[in-house]
């Protein structure tokens, strides 16, 4: 086995935070938890906690801008400290690894890539988890990248709860099986017993935190849906929303406002050919294929060509514009389909696809694509 | 001739029949293009040398005197990072056909 069974039932736990079902927030408990961080690094406990129903709420946002960093939680703070500095793990991974990321996979049977192979557990890490290989890697699980993106704030990835938990399963990993000159100290017992208190608030359904002027700022955690490639994804409704709070749409990793997704339950082939945003269209296009979609429809291949990863030129009858010529297509870079409309002059599929390009057709050969 | 970048729907086409204006703007980082509902954009990007950025008759330019990194950030970031060359480019859009207005328009990402 790769790593302990331990480890891979830790991840197991974790899996089950990733994609969010139906839950009754236990405030009390969460508080509870929450606040014996702070006791067991010492630290008084803050005066006064304030709940808010999700983390765009104007307070919550404020009140990360003001403690200036979500890491001003002071038991945040400790634990950071204690597993950077402190910790038997991080004392090996500077002394034999130069980092922690290569401590990691300076020792292969652990790595994140042979758990992919591996037993259920790791596999469910690095294939359906967002504790992939690539988030641990960047250290972000798929939430915490989220709120990073999110125009809201940066900041407000640092005060999710689960922000650690990659540290979390790598520092188990070590206390399971340490390096014999680096025996396991009461820093590494600390950060794990900190860990634990964060993950059981996490199951309680608390999401967020953040500590400003004695007072402690919590958010529930939301209700996420992603799909077999951890993306956030729903098609019957927001994938990630808070209970009485903020809704957030994705299909397939791509955002949508709340109108285009409604737009997007009802829309025919028309609709989705001439969907606006081109991410969007090959985002519903996962849901209902090319091949899927022509098949509803009267249609004529014009040309077809292999180059640049392959492009059909197809002549369509659409009810409401008649004849029209689509171009359908896979990304260079990735296994999405594309689809679009072309002049109807159009007879040439790759000459179209220079040409909507600005180029001819010995450009786009020899051009970087990507 | 310099090597022409197709990064998604971004095109950055090697041009040198252009004169770079005094005022254009000067960035070692810059959004070509920024989608809004998706949250994706295009970026160029140079860890030592600026970027110029201008605009003449409609037409969008950069230029760099060293080779510099075009990404792509959000998403999949299916269209990964590419080298642009140093010299002049360009800014295209790659387009599509409106069948409604009968007319090209470009490709929104």
């Amino acid at each position: 086995m790769d790593y302990s069974q331990k480890t891979a039932d830790l991840i197991e736990r974790q899996c089950r935070n990733v994609e969010r079902e139906d839950f009754v927030l236990d405030k009390k408990l969460s508080e509870e938890l929450i606040l014996k961080t702070y006791d067991l690094f010492d630290l008084p406990r803050p005066k006064k906690v304030v709940w808010y129903k999700d983390i765009f709420e104007k307070k919550f946002v404020d009140a990360i801008d003001s403690a200036g960093s979500a890491w001003s939680a002071r038991s945040a703070g400790s634990a950071g400290s204690a597993r950077s500095a402190g910790s038997a793990w991080s004392a090996w991974s500077a002394g034999s690894a130069g980092s922690a990321g290569s401590a990691w996979s300076a020792r292969s049977a652990r790595s994140a890539g042979s758990a992919g192979s591996a037993g259920s557990a790791r596999s469910a890490w690095s294939a359906r988890s967002a504790w992939s290989a690539r988030s641990a890697g960047s250290a972000r699980s798929a939430w915490s990248a989220w709120s990073a993106r999110s125009a809201r704030s940066a900041r407000s990835a640092g005060s999710a709860l689960d922000y650690d938990f990659d540290w979390f399963v790598i520092e188990h990993e070590y206390c399971e099986n340490p390096d014999s000159d680096f025996p396991v100290n009461e820093h590494d017992k600390k950060y794990l017993k900190y860990c634990e208190l964060l993950m059981q608030a996490k199951e309680a359904g608390l999401g967020y935190r953040v500590e400003y002027e004695d007072t402690l700022y919590l958010v529930p955690t939301p209700l996420v849906k992603i799909d077999v490639e951890n993306r956030f994804h729903s098609t019957n409704g927001p994938a990630i929303h808070w209970k009485g709070g903020a809704e957030v749409f994705y299909i397939h990793g791509v955002k949508f406002t709340e109108e285009q997704f409604k737009k997007s339950q009802t829309a025919t082939i028309t609709d989705i050919i001439a969907w606006e945003d081109i991410d969007q269209r090959s985002a519903l296009l996962r849901e209902r294929p090319i091949k899927e979609l022509l098949e509803t429809v009267q249609k004529t291949l014009v040309d077809h060509s292999d180059e640049c990863g392959g492009y059909d030129l197809w002549e369509l009858n659409l009810k409401g514009i008649g004849t029209c010529k689509v171009l359908a297509y896979s990304g260079w870079s990735s296994a999405k389909e594309y689809i679009k409309f072309v002049p109807p002059e159009s007879t040439n599929a790759l000459e179209t696809v220079a040409k909507l390009r600005h180029q001819t057709t010995n450009e786009l050969l020899v051009s970087k694509k990507s | 001739m310099e090597t022409l970048n197709n990064h998604g729907d971004l095109v950055l086409y090697p041009f040198e029949g252009v004169t770079r204006p005094g005022d254009a703007a000067l960035s070692k980082l810059h959004i070509l293009q920024d989608s809004g509902p998706t949250g994706n954009r295009h970026e160029v990007v140079s860890k030592n040398a600026l970027i110029f950025r201008w605009t003449e008759s409609g037409v969008e330019y950069i230029h760099c005197d060293e080779p510099y990194l075009i990404q792509h950030v959000g998403g999949d970031q299916e269209h990964g990072v590419q080298e642009v060359e140093a010299g002049t480019r360009k800014v295209l859009h790659e387009m599509e056909y409106n069948p409604w207005d009968k007319e090209l328009k470009i490709v929104i990402d």
